[in-house]
C-alpha cells in the first residue's frame, strides 16, 4: 500500500493543511484519493477549495478528481462545477458563502469543487456526518485554517509545505520544521480535570506544586499582561493558557524564566502557538516546557518544490533535508520522482 | 387597529406570542400573517379554538407520535423558491429536485402520522402529488440521483462510457508502464514524468520518443506527458461523444421532471400553506399545554372570566417560588370600576383581562377555567409614561393617547384605564375621571377603570369591584413579620375582586408600614387622617 495512505487509514479523519497557499495541498489530497480507490472515502474542506482557478493568484489549480463511491460535503453552488455525477444524499442545514452544505455521493467518476463549512463547529458536525458514510474522511484545510487540524476536529494531520514558504531552501526547511514541531507539541502529564477544564474553556490560570488550580481574572492573554509576572513564582510554575501562545507571551515567559526555571505552559493544542522560530528556540533553551491538552498526530509532510511563479527549489534535496531534521516522519514530494 | 404596540407590550401579549413557536418556515410565515379574529368572524374563531383544543386532547394520548410529527416539521424546508424557479422556466438542478423530493417525502410521512392521531380538517389536508412523487422516487426513496431508470438508454450509455473509460485508462497505463520500463523513469499520479536537467542522457532519450509530449520545462526540470496513440485518440473521441449524449439525455430528463413540478406547482404551494396552518395550530396547542387553557365561549353579555392564570406574571412569580392567584372577573355593565389597596393587583387585573381577550381573538386557548365574552374590535390599555421627546409629561401623554382612542367608544371595544388622571391634583383628577366614566357609559365599548379617587363608584350603571386586600386578621401577622419585604406582602395579599362596598379602602398606610417607611412619618400621617 501507498506509504502515506497506510498512515492515514489508521485514523477516521485526517486534515491536510498547507503551511501557506500554493504548497500543493490539493495535490496531496488528490494523491491520497488516487491511492485510496479501494476505500470508501469522505471528503470536505474548510471553506472554498478545489476551484479551477486560484482566486488569489489566478493561477490554474488542480481540481479534485473523485472515483465512484466517494462521499463529499460541499456547498450547493459548487455542485454544478465539476464533471462527476453526484447523488444528493442529504442537506446539512449548515452553510457557507456558496450556499448550504450538501452531502453527495459520486455515482460517475469525475472532478468536483469542494467548498465545505467555514466555522469550526460546522466542520465538526460535517465530519461526523461523513464518518457515518465513509471509512476515512479527508479534510482539505484551506489557507490559514489550521484549526481544521486541531485534535478536537480531526484525528491526524498532514502538513503541506513548498517553495512558496521561503526565498531559499534553508528558509523553507527552517519554517517547515518549526511548524511541524509546534504541531507535534507533546501532551501534558498529570493534569487535573479542573486545570484541563480551565484551558479548554479558554481562560487563564495557574497551578501550584500541590496541584491546586487558581483561575486568573485576566481578560485576554493575547496582549500578555505584565501582571502575569507577579503571579508566576516558585510556587506557581504551571501556567494554564486557554488562548494563543503569542510572541508577546513568549517574551513575557522568557523574562519570567530568568528567575524561575522549569516553568511549564499548558495550551489546548499545537495549533495555538504563534511564536517565531528564533524566539521559540530561546524559550526552549530557557527551559520553558510547552505542553498540550491533547497531542496532535502529524502523519507526514508533503513538499511542493515549485512556487506559483515557476521558481523551483531542488525537490530531492528539500525532501532529504526535511527527513534529516524530522526523523521518523514521512516526507515526500507527491509529484516528484519516486513520489508514486 | 385591534391593538397598538404599547398595549400589546403592556398587557404581556408580546411575551405570549413570543412563546408561540411554529417549527417550519411555513408555520413561521403563517404566524406572521395571522390577524386578529374581528367581530363577525365568530364561526371561524370557534372552529379555530376547537381545532387547538382537539390537538391538546390528542397530544395527551399520543405523545410519542406528536414528537415524530414535530420532528418532521423541524426538518421541513422551504421549497417555494424552487417551485417559483421551475415556474419561471428554469430547468431544475439535482439539488432542487432533491428538495422537492424530500419535501413530498416529509409531508407524506407527516400526513400519515398525524391522521392516525388527529382528524385533519379537510381544508388543511395536504393535496397529494402522486405523479410527481412517482417520477421523483424512481431512483428509490432517500436522496436524489438521476438513476439509470429515469430514461430509456441511459443505462446502456453509461455502461458504454464506463467501458470506454476503463479501456482508455488501461491503454494509457499500459503505455506509461512500457515507457517506464524502457526508460527507467515512472509517471506520477497526475500522469507526468518529471526528469532533472542533470540527467542529460535520459533527457536525450526521452526527447527522441514519439509517444511522449513535452508538457513543461523549468531551468531545473522537464516534464513529459504521454502522447495518445491513434487508438487512444479514437477512444477519447468516442468517450467524449458518449458523454455528450449522456448529458443531453440527462438534461432532457431534468426538463421533464421540471415540467412535472410545474404541473403540480399549485398543489405544492397549497401544501406549503396548509402545512403552515397545521404547524401554527400545533404551536398553539403546545402553548396551551404549557400555560393550561380552555376554549372560550362567545356570549353577548356579560363578560365573565373565571380563574384566569396570567401566563406572563405566573412565569415571573414561578422564578421566585410563588404562584399567581387566579383571577375571576365579571363585567355586567358597560363601565366597571376597580378600587383597592396599593400593591393589590389592580393593574394586573386590567392587563389580565386585556390579555385574555387578545389571546382568545388570536385563536389561542385562554388559561382560565372559563371565559365568556363577545368579540372586541379593539383592546386599549392607557399609557402613562413621560414622553420627553414630545415634550409631554405623564399627564400629557395619557390625555394625548386617550384623546386619540376615545372616539371609538361606539365600537365593541375594550378600554383598560389604569388609574387615569393620577398625574394631576386629586380634585380635578377626580372630576375628570367622573366625566370620562359618564361619557364611556353612553358608548358600547366595555371599560374597566382602576382608580383611587373617591366618589366614582356610586354612579348609576357602573359596577364597582374592590380588591379583597389585606384582611384584618393578617394585619397582626404583618407586624410580626416586620419589614421583610415585598414577598411577604404578596403572600398575605388577597388579590381577588369582590363587589365593592362603596368606600375607598385605606390600605396605603398599612402597605407603607410594611414596606419599611419610618414609623414616625406614619404616625404623623395617621394623626392627619384623624383630624
Amino acid at each position: 500500500m501507498n506509504k502515506l495512505l497506510a498512515l492515514a487509514v489508521r485514523h477516521k479523519a485526517v486534515a491536510v493543511v498547507g503551511l501557506a497557499k500554493n504548497t500543493g495541498k490539493t495535490v496531496t489530497v488528490n494523491y491520497l484519493v488516487s491511492a485510496a480507490s479501494h476505500l470508501n472515502l469522505g471528503l470536505t474542506s474548510t471553506g472554498r477549495d478545489g476551484e479551477t482557478l486560484d482566486i488569489l493568484s489566478a493561477e490554474p489549480k488542480p481540481s479534485i478528481y473523485l472515483p465512484r463511491g466517494t462521499v463529499l460535503a460541499t456547498a450547493k453552488d459548487s455542485l454544478r462545477r465539476g464533471t462527476a455525477r453526484l447523488e444528493i444524499l442529504a442537506a446539512t442545514g449548515l452553510s457557507n458563502a456558496l450556499g448550504e452544505i450538501v452531502l453527495a455521493r459520486v455515482r460517475e467518476a469525475g472532478t468536483v469543487e469542494i467548498s465545505g463549512p467555514e466555522r469550526t463547529v460546522d466542520l465538526k458536525k460535517t465530519i461526523a456526518l461523513l464518518k457515518q458514510r465513509a471509512d476515512l474522511v479527508i479534510v482539505d484545510g484551506a489557507m490559514d485554517r489550521i484549526a481544521a487540524s486541531a485534535p478536537t476536529v480531526t484525528d491526524a494531520v498532514i502538513l503541506a509545505t513548498g517553495a512558496v514558504v521561503g526565498r531559499d531552501l534553508q528558509t523553507v526547511v527552517r519554517e517547515t520544521v518549526h511548524v511541524a514541531h509546534l504541531l507535534m507539541c507533546p501532551e501534558a502529564e498529570s493534569l487535573s480535570a479542573e486545570a484541563r477544564g480551565l484551558v479548554a474553556s479558554g481562560r487563564i490560570g495557574l497551578q501550584d506544586s500541590r496541584g491546586n488550580v487558581r483561575a486568573l481574572d485576566l481578560p485576554t492573554a493575547v496582549h500578555a499582561p505584565l501582571e502575569l509576572l507577579d503571579y508566576l513564582d516558585l510556587e506557581h510554575r504551571r501556567l494554564l493558557l486557554g488562548g494563543a501562545l503569542t510572541d508577546e507571551m513568549a517574551e513575557l515567559l522568557l523574562s519570567a524564566s530568568r528567575r524561575n526555571r522549569g516553568m511549564e505552559v499548558i495550551i489546548k493544542d499545537g495549533t495555538r502557538i504563534f511564536v517565531q522560530p528564533v524566539r521559540w528556540q530561546k524559550l526552549l533553551r530557557a527551559g520553558v516546557k510547552v505542553r498540550a491538552l491533547k497531542a496532535m498526530e502529524l502523519l507526514a509532510v508533503t513538499v511542493n518544490p515549485f512556487d506559483p511563479w515557476g521558481r523551483q527549489l531542488p525537490g530531492p534535496q528539500l525532501v532529504e533535508s526535511l527527513r534529516k531534521l524530522l526523523p521518523g516522519l514521512l516526507v515526500l514530494d507527491p509529484l516528484g520522482e519516486g513520489g508514486s | 387597529m385591534f391593538i397598538d404596540e404599547t398595549t400589546a407590550q403592556r398587557i404581556g401579549l408580546d411575551r405570549v406570542l413570543h412563546r408561540l413557536q411554529p417549527l417550519s418556515p411555513y408555520g413561521k410565515l403563517m404566524k406572521e400573517k395571522q390577524k386578529y379574529f374581528a367581530p363577525g368572524c365568530e364561526d371561524i374563531l370557534r372552529r379555530e379554538w376547537q381545532r387547538v383544543h382537539s390537538l391538546v386532547q390528542a397530544w395527551d394520548l399520543h405523545r410519542a407520535k406528536f414528537q415524530n410529527v414535530e420532528l418532521v416539521f423541524h426538518t421541513l424546508r422551504d421549497i417555494r423558491a424552487v417551485v417559483r424557479k421551475a415556474c419561471n422556466g428554469y430547468v431544475l438542478e439535482d439539488v432542487d429536485l432533491y428538495e422537492i423530493k424530500s419535501f413530498i417525502q416529509g409531508t407524506r410521512e407527516l400526513e400519515k402520522e398525524l391522521s392516525e392521531i388527529w382528524a385533519i380538517p379537510p381544508s388543511l389536508r395536504i393535496p397529494p402529488v402522486p405523479q410527481l412523487w412517482g417520477r421523483l422516487a424512481l431512483g428509490g426513496e432517500g436522496g436524489f440521483y438521476l438513476d439509470d431508470s429515469f430514461a430509456l438508454g441511459l443505462a446502456s450509455l453509461r455502461r458504454q462510457m464506463r467501458q470506454l473509460q476503463t479501456k482508455l485508462a488501461g491503454a494509457r497505463r499500459e503505455a506509461q508502464l512500457r515507457i517506464a520500463k524502457e526508460t527507467g523513469r515512472s509517471f506520477n499520479h497526475l500522469g507526468r514524468l518529471r526528469v532533472s536537467k542533470l540527467d542529460t542522457e535520459i533527457l536525450e532519450q526521452l526527447a527522441q520518443r514519439r509517444d511522449l509530449l513535452l508538457a513543461s520545462e523549468t531551468y531545473m526540470e522537464v516534464e513529459y506527458v504521454l502522447r495518445d496513440s491513434q487508438d487512444m485518440v479514437a477512444l477519447g473521441g468516442q468517450l467524449q461523444e458518449t458523454q455528450q449524449r449522456i448529458e443531453a439525455l440527462e438534461h432532457r430528463v431534468r426538463k421533464e421532471l421540471t415540467q412535472s413540478v410545474v404541473a403540480s406547482s399549485r398543489r405544492l404551494l397549497a401544501a406549503c400553506r396548509r402545512l403552515g396552518g397545521i404547524d401554527l395550530l400545533l404551536a398553539k396547542a403546545r402553548l396551551a399545554r404549557e400555560t393550561g387553557g380552555s376554549m372560550p365561549e362567545l356570549q353577548a353579555a356579560p363578560l365573565e372570566l373565571e380563574s384566569f392564570v396570567n401566563p406572563v406574571v405566573n412565569e415571573f412569580l414561578a422564578e421566585q417560588g410563588l404562584s399567581f392567584q387566579p383571577l375571576s372577573l365579571k363585567l355586567g355593565t358597560t363601565v366597571t370600576v376597580i378600587t383597592g389597596a396599593n400593591m393589590g393587583g389592580k393593574s394586573v387585573s386590567l392587563k389580565s383581562l386585556g390579555l385574555a381577550v387578545a389571546m382568545a381573538q388570536w385563536g389561542l386557548l385562554v388559561p382560565a377555567h372559563s371565559f365568556r365574552f363577545s368579540l372586541r374590535s379593539f383592546v386599549f390599555y392607557s399609557q402613562q409614561d413621560e414622553d420627553p421627546g414630545q415634550g409631554l409629561s405623564t399627564f400629557g401623554t395619557e390625555i394625548n393617547s386617550l384623546a386619540e382612542v376615545l372616539p371609538r367608544r361606539n365600537e365593541p371595544g375594550l378600554f383598560l384605564l389604569d388609574e387615569p388622571a393620577r398625574g394631576t391634583n386629586p380634585w380635578e383628577g377626580s372630576a375628570l375621571v367622573k366625566g370620562l366614566i359618564a361619557w364611556l357609559r353612553e358608548g358600547s365599548s366595555l371599560a374597566l377603570v382602576a382608580t383611587h379617587f373617591p366618589g366614582l363608584f356610586n354612579m348609576e350603571q357602573v359596577t364597582h369591584l374592590q380588591v379583597a386586600g389585606l384582611a384584618e386578621a393578617n394585619l397582626e401577622q404583618l407586624e410580626d413579620l416586620g419589614a421583610e419585604g415585598i414577598r411577604s406582602l404578596q403572600e398575605l395579599m388577597d388579590y381577588s375582586l369582590v363587589p365593592g362596598h362603596g368606600k375607598i379602602p385605606r390600605d396605603a398606610l398599612k402597605v407603607a408600614a410594611f414596606l419599611g417607611l419610618d414609623p414616625e412619618i406614619l404616625s404623623r400621617a395617621a394623626q392627619e387622617l384623624e383630624s
